[in-house]
């Protein structure tokens, strides 16, 4: 039998659809759990969560940290790859460039913590030279309050992804583009603004969005690198799993589910945004 | 343009030799030296203390051969979906299909804890808890989003008319695969196996989740190591992070070149 | 017609969704026979090539290739093979394993398979070049080995989807004559698609005008030029005026005069355009504004643009289209 062409496509997304099953019964499956209670649908959960304190504090910490981190790994991706995309082309580049990509972010945050912590290598050096009198006198930049720690090893770890997805659009750049935008008159901002923007904004949008939603729930690197006041909300949440009773339990599904529920918002504002776009690039192929 | 190309190699240099190369760098140097005192002179003193004790460490071993497993399993199962969800995406034209696009990309965006801790109780009940076949499961929901998505790229630049010129000249589908697909998604192929094997191995809290304790990867070793090993074991064990994507890498480039039409003596553009 | 044809085409039909792509097409070909198919871009020409390939399935109607119907056979398994646009050629693959490609699927062995590879290598006039990559060849190389590698399975019936189109023009004039010669030699069934109708009767036996779905007419190229069966072939195909859906006068018994006289049976005012020169002749084009169509046609009068003149035509050089259109 000759199948028809949308059912050898059908045919052909099934594993894949298979494999989404995996996520969404998770998801779905946290959800019940923090919807019942004894069985029974309630509430409560929701309402105890609210009332906690340590929450609240997490989820706008955790959103903050994020919110910071994955902008600057955005904002210093793009000016690394416009800017050296000619040296990122080549192997020696592209190779230098992604190396961190080798190592499991928890090793990156190791090495941030041999570098930055008070008696690591920066601060060591520091008072070899004589800047600093005591390893006391050098900032606390680990486990620190602000995140400090945390955003530099995302940004170590982020900046050469930022890089590997925007690379493609400005080696194949048209620069007929920018020099039609030159010859209409357009300054160096107009060329950017015009030429370059369109294409660069919806990649950097998905990675954004990507970047956003991993390091907002990401548990190795707060574990490593985070303050125990506040903590990240995956920290507090993995705690409330493995409380000795498991009497929590339920508050760790609702935290997770309000996490996903705030990742989900951006998500779709996100790709709305970015689809729209999409769909206006691909009517002038350039 | 602006200002004068040595000028940007030197900085291009910099930058990437202090923010990616440097760490690097300096975990080698650290993996060799002895931990620093901090009120005495600057010296290093060379060590090989922190690689043997390391390699002596009896679960390192075993772990390095868990991880390469899982990870191996990991990289097919996202061959095999990746390939044919690409390729159907790339190809074909049906309702919805921008919306797949996105559908596709949730599993990364959706938090990994939120997904680990609600499958946990069903993989009690399936008996996948605690077995490496469960991890290899959980590890297959950061993974297959980006194998999609590089191979479904792989197939558009590779284009339906070579493939139909292959059918044309008598092919079937197992032989176009293995004659025109394979080959030339090579490129796509080795990303696809690089990162998805990478985000294999960095995978501590899900696996700690579904493993349960009793499947011991590497960073289910290194974890505990953070409490109690000294720096230079630690340096020694990180860069050992980074030596087994290469093996696997070597592993995967020797079974690539038995792919049909290969001729390594001849170099290609 | 009571002998059978080497490949017949009967009543086939395709269409996606509600759009008709081409219905109730015939065709008939004899061993050895080149058919040009000529129509404008849409016409549905491409699509009724891959169809024939086997690439698409026919909505409808049979494909008979030696008193065999292949309407049902998958592209891999039909005796046809399609020469694209473009070259093609499996850049991962030296140039010999390009052409022998399709001969590893006939079970034939690899040293007859390299043989014969190297035979037709030679024939195309690459010799050498069997160890190269494709890359290392040029545009024109790339095609001839495109060929040689569909040559090579030895098919019933090879299909040229506009070959020549991504050439340039110097070189395509040399690859048409080269590529039928070579046609010629193999005693090769072939359809050979294209836009241009000089090419088409350059590459062509016999040609067929495909239009909206159909053949609009299918004849030598002399009988088509000289005897379109309707307006569109009329324009498209032949150089006419055509006056109405019934009357057409050839270019050719159509002449320029200054001034208006009371012997020619058809005057046309016209407006001179400009002028272009093509073979040492002098030709005019000029715009008809009562039929609101632009003719070119030659003259020895020396006229500038914007001069009013006078199209005429005898009485008997007005034709009448064939009350029996195939079309219908």
């Amino acid at each position: 039998m000759r199948l028809s062409e949308t059912n050898k496509a059908w045919l052909l997304l099934l594993p894949a659809f298979l494999f989404l099953l995996l996520p969404l019964y998770g998801l779905l499956s946290a959800l019940w759990s923090s919807l019942t209670v004894n069985g029974a649908f309630s509430l409560s959960v929701y309402q105890q969560l609210m009332e906690r304190d340590a929450f609240w504090g997490s989820l706008f910490y955790s959103l903050r940290i994020a919110i910071i981190a994955t902008l600057l790994s955005l904002g210093f991706g793009l000016v690394f790859t416009r800017t050296f995309t000619h040296y990122l082309n080549k192997t020696s580049g592209k190779l230098a460039a992604w190396i961190p990509m080798l190592f499991p972010h928890f090793v990156w945050g190791y090495l941030v913590l041999l570098l930055f912590q008070q008696s690591g290598f920066i601060s060591y050096m520091a008072f070899q030279i004589g800047i600093i009198e005591s390893r006391e006198a050098f900032p606390i930049l680990t486990n620190d309050k602000n995140g400090f720690g945390m955003i530099i090893t995302y940004m170590g770890k982020e900046i050469p992804f930022v890089i590997l997805m925007l690379l493609p659009i400005y080696a194949q750049q048209n620069s007929q583009y920018h020099d039609l935008v030159r010859t209409l008159g357009g300054n160096r901002w107009h060329r950017f603004k015009d030429a370059e923007w369109p294409w660069v904004y919806p990649v950097l949008l998905e990675t954004g969005v990507i970047l956003f939603s991993f390091i907002f729930s990401a548990y190795e690197i707060p574990y490593l690198l985070g303050a125990t006041f506040p903590e990240m909300i995956s920290i507090l949440t993995y705690d409330w799993f493995y409380a000795g009773d498991w009497s929590e339990r339920p508050l760790a599904f609702a935290a997770m589910i309000f996490t996903s529920v705030i990742i989900g918002i951006i998500a779709w504002i996100g790709f709305s945004l970015m689809n729209r776009k999409r769909w206006l690039l691909t009517k002038g192929s350039r | 343009m602006q200002y004068k190309p040595r000028m940007k190699t030197a900085s291009f240099w910099f930058l990437t030799g202090s923010l990616f190369l440097f760490p690097v760098l300096f975990l080698i140097v650290k993996s060799f030296t002895l931990p620093w005192r901090y009120q005495a002179d600057f010296h290093m003193h060379f060590t090989l203390r922190g690689w043997s004790t390391l390699l002596s460490e009896n679960q390192l071993i075993s772990a390095t051969f868990i991880s390469l497993l899982i990870g191996a399993v990991v990289v097919l199962l996202n061959l095999i979906i990746g390939l044919s969800a690409g390729k159907a995406l790339a190809f074909y034209q049906f309702k919805g299909k921008s919306i797949m696009d996105t559908l596709f990309l949730l599993p990364l965006i959706f938090p990994l804890l939120a997904i680990a801790m609600g499958v946990h109780i069903a993989m009690i009940r399936l008996g996948l808890a605690d077995s490496w076949i469960g991890v290899v499961l959980i590890h297959l929901v950061p993974t297959i989003p980006y194998s999609i998505k590089i191979l479904r790229n792989g197939y558009v630049s590779l284009g339906s008319a070579m493939l139909e010129q292959s059918t044309s000249l008598g092919a079937n589908v197992r032989s176009r695969f293995l004659t025109i697909e394979l080959p030339l998604l090579k490129p796509a192929l080795r990303s696809t196996i690089f990162l998805t094997f990478v985000i294999s191995l960095s995978q501590y809290v899900i696996t700690a989740i579904i493993g349960g304790g009793n499947v011991v990867t590497l960073a289910m070793v290194y974890f505990p190591f953070l409490q109690s090993a000294s720096s230079t074991v630690l340096a020694a064990f990180s860069i050992w992070f980074a030596l087994v994507p290469i093996l696997f890498y070597l592993i995967v480039e020797i079974i690539l070149c038995f792919l049909p039409y290969q001729s390594p003596w001849r170099i290609k553009t | 017609m009571t002998q059978s044809s080497f490949i017949t085409l009967q009543n086939a039909s395709k269409s996606f969704a509600d759009t008709v792509i081409f219905k109730h097409v015939q065709a008939q070909l004899s061993k050895g026979e080149i058919l040009s198919i000529v129509g404008p871009s849409g016409s549905g020409k491409t699509t009724l090539l891959r169809c024939l390939s086997g690439l698409e399935p026919f909505s409808a109607g049979d494909f008979i290739i030696d008193n065999q119907n292949v309407t049902k056979l998958t592209a891999n398994k039909r005796p046809v093979s399609l020469v694209f646009q473009q070259a093609l050629l499996f850049p991962h693959m030296t140039i010999l394993d390009n052409v022998a490609y399709g001969l590893t699927f006939q079970h034939v062995k690899k040293k007859e398979r390299a043989k014969q590879a190297q035979e037709l290598i030679d024939k195309v006039g690459l010799k050498g070049y069997e160890k190269s990559f494709p890359h290392e060849l040029s545009g024109g190389q790339q095609q001839r080995i495109s060929l040689a590698r569909s040559l090579a399975i030895s098919p019933d019936l090879i299909l040229l989807d506009e070959p020549f189109s991504s050439l340039d023009p110097q070189l395509r004039h040399e690859m048409r004559d080269w590529v039928r010669k070579l046609l010629k030699s193999q005693q090769m069934t072939a359809i050979f698609v294209t836009h241009d109708r000089e090419e088409a009767m350059q590459m062509g036996d016999r040609v067929g005008v495909f239009n909206d779905g159909s053949f609009q007419q299918i004849g030598t190229p002399q009988d088509v030029y000289q005897r379109p069966v309707n307006p569109f072939v009329a324009t498209f195909f032949s150089d006419c005026l055509v006056l109405d859906d019934h009357k057409y006068v050839p270019v050719s018994h159509l002449f320029i005069s200054n001034n208006t006289s009371n012997d020619a049976h058809l005057q046309l005012e016209a407006i001179v355009q400009n002028q272009v020169f093509i073979h040492g002749e002098t030709f005019y084009q000029l715009w008809v504004a009562s039929m609101n169509k632009r003719i070119t046609l030659p003259s020895s009068l020396s006229l500038h643009e914007g001069a009013n003149v006078t199209v005429m035509a005898n009485a008997e050089a007005v034709q009448l289209f064939p009350e029996d259109e195939i079309k219908e």
